[in-house]
């Protein structure tokens, strides 16, 4: 008989279990080797459930709706047809409804739920490959283990699932159920489905949950096996940029997002003492993933360095995984000669199978030019292939490439005939004919100067694009080889999560409104201009003493970026989850480590039920957290996932220009004042909490617009009469620096003199004596937007 | 360089698109007959001091000989205000989108929600899509017209594509007629 004690049976979680008994003797029985399979378990952990268990599409519906009634959709309808089923295509314009009686509000919620969904698909599917990965090489009972300090591990999953995973295998169940509901929401998009655009807005909320659900499985697997920093705020400092791969030596460049091969590819030069002799260096999130592995490997930069690195000849050999490749990766590798492997079922490329062949043969036929790659989905093999190419290739490469010189670019662009076509295809409007036409004089700084602008996206070289055949891209590059081969920055490898001491310590200061705020620098390279934006905006806030998190591509950007004394951010400013730090938590990801830092001030801090409890921390977190996002260089499906899952828990966005392609903001109206009542859970009293934050996803035109909405954004109903004013000196002061004046909004947010920044007061009381503003009684509220959350004593009106 | 297809090639209007207008005194004689004109402002507007002809003057101009109010964007505020002009209120150019598409929204003196709106200084692909969103979800009868030097497919009317000259000209023309009663 197997006995579980009634403690342990408390503690259970909902599990799957196998059970080995080596030996089993009973009365009339008696075998060897017996195996049990039980498909779950359910165990039950110290809190006792809350209401929302692994909420369905249906579950936070209102919640949903309340936010949506503060932050209504705003349309900006990318097409005015839908072409999605054989009734089609229907215009939808002008207030026409589709064949199937769907309007235009509903198609474009519509497509922002497609969107989402297919961001929260990638991360949940990279989480299942990597788990899968996990446990086979790890095992399904590897005791999961994210760091010391870190008791509450998985702040999203104990939140949205109710468990609390202990090992690998608790994960799958995690992702069992992300699978399921991803599976719903797709249906949702189904021709003669939801017809009603706030019921698709509230689900395109819950795909965004489940990303954040998904994300937090696939790091802290990640973290525990791999053994990546714990948490810790000292993580290495690695190197950032094309200059830093070495050209003397032979070289590897992984693509991607998925660290299994690059795991393995270190861990065959490490147990054949290859480590110093080859260059391992990446792209995206798998690099940042890898150096959270290996310390030694390199960052090129990224997304938008993929085809410059590429053409600038550094790879020897390039490994792509999953997520975020370039779709012509294999024709680009062709044109320096370099083999790609493919490691993802998810990416061939078009290249053969060759999991089961012998790496002999695969390395013959690839070094002989009888292929240009393989895909190889099993990675120690994948790793193994790679380092034996990069060794052979490397003589016969000669880190051969694809970037012009200055004459050469000097003598073609004189066939230019300025007819402005590559800047009408070009993303950016970037004056390509203007520096073309000085080039051709040879002057060559106008094209180099693009070269912080250009996102890398080749649009302007396409078929038929130029008469003349010339290729604007590649000329910006050759402009810029001399600036490539110098580029080197540092950017500090992921910490992974933030520890429960660090929320103890700064939960009390964010929820007063003392620490002015916790920015999310995320997203992708699909910058409106320089890629140094994003750093001057991570350098001004951590000036301003702002917790500054980050993560992808953005992380690596904030390091692609120095100071005027020439140092770069992540070596001025310290890692710790404090004010005036930079805290990169690491990959993609990992971006549920900032969401779970929201979660966890809930918890911790304030103490609320975490176990099943959404409604009520979202409440906590949207009304108290002052915490924003800015995604400047958003360009994913991936990053609206990531959004949705912030906007869940009520924390604004804020995206670049090019963000306004996901088609729909979420805004707030300050002007309506019944929008931003809260209720006083104290009283039950229903109180004016002024527009706090007044938006939840906006874009902003400019880098200093965006600069000055955070930390209007940051505000919350909860700040004390210190917390505002310290937020309203930023904003007030932000807005004086950019645009001049003071913000003619401002008599909003002041409710009363306290709240006015001392060192302001005298300009700000004229300002306000300008409005009709007046002073308040001055009583906080402890807001919520939840009646039943009123205590006892109060009730709600 | 006249043309009237979208200056971003791939950002392609939908089942209809803008009007083009070359006749600057179109624009003019319906910015007269409007009831509640408003002229949104963007920061595109605001060309380095180095090219002759400034936008930003230019709409200045148009404004004050029309007594139209003026909404501008948070970045273009401040070029407005160093020529001694406060405009009438700044909105980021979604919260536009948003006031322009309810219909109980008003601004200005009278109180009314615009009949007809004049847009200038957009980073292309915003305006193209602020317009699109009015286009289909803004009250029936407004006049959306675009005086920017690139065409925009998503209004009534647009200038179409044209050298920075000729569109300069463009706009002193209109300044000029307006300010002709
Ligand atoms: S899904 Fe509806 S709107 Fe879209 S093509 Fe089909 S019938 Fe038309
Ligand atoms: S590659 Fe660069 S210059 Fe060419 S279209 Fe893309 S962003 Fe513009
Ligand atoms: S498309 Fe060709 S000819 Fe035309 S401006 Fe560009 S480079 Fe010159």
């Amino acid at each position: 008989m197997i006995d579980i004690s009634s403690q342990t049976k408390r503690k259970i979680l909902k599990m799957k279990a196998r059970v080995k008994i080596d030996e089993l003797i009973g009365d009339d029985i008696r075998a060897h080797g017996v195996e049990l399979d039980i498909g779950r378990i359910i165990r039950t952990w110290e809190e006792r459930p809350g209401p929302t268990r692994m909420p369905g599409i249906g579950d936070l519906r209102e919640w949903d709706h309340k936010l949506l009634k503060k932050y209504p959709p705003h349309y900006l309808p990318f097409c005015d047809l839908c072409c999605l089923c054989t009734m089609g295509k229907c215009d939808l314009s002008r207030g026409k409804r589709g064949a199937c009686g769907i309007d235009m509000a509903a198609q474009q919620s519509r497509i922002v739920l497609l969107s989402a969904s297919i961001g929260t698909a990638t991360h949940t599917g990279h989480a299942r490959h990597l788990l899968e990965h996990l446990v086979e090489t790890s095992g399904r009972d590897h005791h999961l283990d994210i760091g010391a300090s870190v008791n509450l591990e998985a702040p999203n999953i104990r939140l949205v699932t109710g468990i609390k995973p202990i090992t690998l295998g608790d994960l799958e169940d995690v992702i069992d159920y992300c699978e399921k509901e991803i599976t719903q929401l797709l249906a949702c998009c189904h021709t003669g489905q939801e017809g009603n655009n706030i019921d698709f807005e509230s689900k395109v909320f819950h795909a965004g949950m489940i990303d954040h659900v998904a994300m937090e499985a696939a790091d802290i697997a990640q973290i525990s096996s791999l053994n990546f920093p714990k948490g810790d705020p000292e993580a290495s400092l690695v190197d950032i940029g094309i200059g830093c791969v070495n050209p003397d030596k032979p070289s590897i460049l992984v693509i991607g997002h998925n660290v299994a091969p690059s795991v393995e590819i270190t861990d065959y030069m490490r147990d054949h003492g290859l480590e110093d002799a080859i260059d391992l260096a990446g792209i995206c999130c798998t690099a940042l993933d890898l150096t959270r592995y290996n310390n030694k490997a390199k960052i090129v930069g990224p997304l938008s360095h993929q085809i410059r690195f590429i053409r600038y000849g550094g790879a020897d050999v390039i490994v792509i995984d999953e997520q975020c490749v370039r779709t012509d990766v294999v024709i680009e590798a062709q044109k320096v000669n370099a083999p790609v492997i493919a490691t993802s079922c998810k990416n061939f490329q078009g290249l053969p199978d060759r999991t089961r062949d012998s790496v002999d043969s695969i390395v013959g036929d690839i070094i002989s030019g009888k292929s240009l790659g393989a895909a190889i989905l099993d990675p120690v093999k994948a790793g193994e292939v790679a380092v034996r190419l990069a060794t052979a290739m490397f003589p016969k490469r000669k880190k051969f490439r694809a970037i012009p010189d200055e004459a050469t670019i000097a003598a073609a662009a004189k066939a230019c005939g300025g007819c402005d076509n590559c800047r009408r295809v070009c993303p950016n409007d970037l004056p390509l004919a203007e520096a073309i036409a000085a080039a051709g004089k040879g002057n060559l700084s106008l094209l180099g100067e693009l070269y912080e602008s250009c996102i890398g996206c080749t649009r302007c070289e396409g078929e038929g694009v130029c008469a003349k055949g010339l290729m604007p891209h590649t000329m910006i590059l050759g402009a810029s080889r001399i600036r490539m081969g110098k580029e080197k920055f540092r950017v500090r490898c992921g910490r992974g999560p933030i520890q429960d001491t660090e929320i103890r310590a700064v939960g009390g200061p964010i929820v007063m409104g003392e620490v002015p705020g916790v920015l999310g620098m995320v997203g992708c390279s699909n910058n409106p201009g320089s890629w140094k934006d994003v750093g001057f905006i991570a350098e001004e806030f951590l000036k301003r003493r702002y917790i500054v998190t980050t993560s992808g591509c953005a992380a690596m950007q904030i390091g692609m970026y120095t100071t005027e004394n020439g140092q770069g951010l992540y070596e001025a400013y310290p890692g710790t989850f404090d004010a005036g730090s930079l805290v990169n938590c690491g990959s993609c990801v990992s971006n549920a480590h900032i969401s779970g830092a929201a979660i966890k001030i809930a918890s911790i801090f304030a103490r609320r039920q975490l176990n099943s409890n959404y409604e009520e921390i979202a409440d906590y977190v949207h009304n108290r957290v002052g915490a924003v996002g800015i995604a400047w260089g958003a360009m994913s499906q991936k990053a609206s996932s990531i959004a949705a899952g912030f906007w869940r828990l009520g924390i604004p966005v804020i995206v670049g220009p090019h963000g306004a392609k996901y088609r729909r903001m979420l805004l707030g109206r300050k002007d309506h004042d019944e929008d931003w009542e809260v209720i006083d859970a104290r009283t039950g009293e229903r109180v004016y909490a002024a527009p706090t934050p007044e938006h939840l996803f906006a874009v902003a035109e400019t880098r200093e617009e965006a600069m000055v909405l955070i930390p209007k954004l940051c505000m919350r109903p909860s700040d004390t009469t210190k917390g505002r004013s310290i937020k309203l000196n930023h904003y007030i002061d932000l807005h004086r620096k950019f645009f001049g004046v003071m913000p003619d909004d401002m008599h909003l947010f002041v409710r009363t003199t306290a709240d006015i920044p001392v060192a302001m007061k005298e300009d700000i009381l004229k300002a306000l004596r300008q409005t009709d503003w007046k002073e308040g009684d001055g009583r906080i509220p402890d807001p919520t937007l939840l009646p039943r959350l009123v205590r006892k004593g109060g009730r709600a009106k | 360089m006249t043309s009237d297809d979208p200056w971003q090639r791939y950002e392609v209007p939908g089942s209809t698109q803008s009007t083009v207008v070359t006749k600057t005194a179109v624009i003019t004689a319906l910015l007269k007959k409007a009831a509640h004109p408003l002229i949104v402002v963007a920061h595109h507007a605001d060309i380095p001091a180095n090219v002759t002809g400034n936008p930003v003057e230019i709409i200045i101009r148009i404004a004050d000989a029309g007594r139209i109010p003026v909404i501008v964007t948070p970045s273009t505020a401040p070029a407005f205000r160093k020529r001694g002009f406060t405009p009438t209120a700044t909105l980021s150019i979604m919260e536009i989108g948003a006031r322009l598409n309810d219909p109980d929204w008003s601004i200005g003196d009278d109180h009314q929600h615009p009949d007809l709106v004049l847009f200038l200084g957009f980073p292309y692909s915003m305006g193209w899509l602020l317009q699109s969103g009015l286009k289909s979800f803004a009250p029936k009868g407004i006049r959306f017209i675009s005086i920017d030097q690139r065409y925009q497919p998503h209004c009534t009317l647009s200038f179409p594509n044209q050298s920075r000259d000729e569109w300069i000209t463009h706009l002193n023309t209109i300044a000029d007629e307006v300010g002709y009663t």
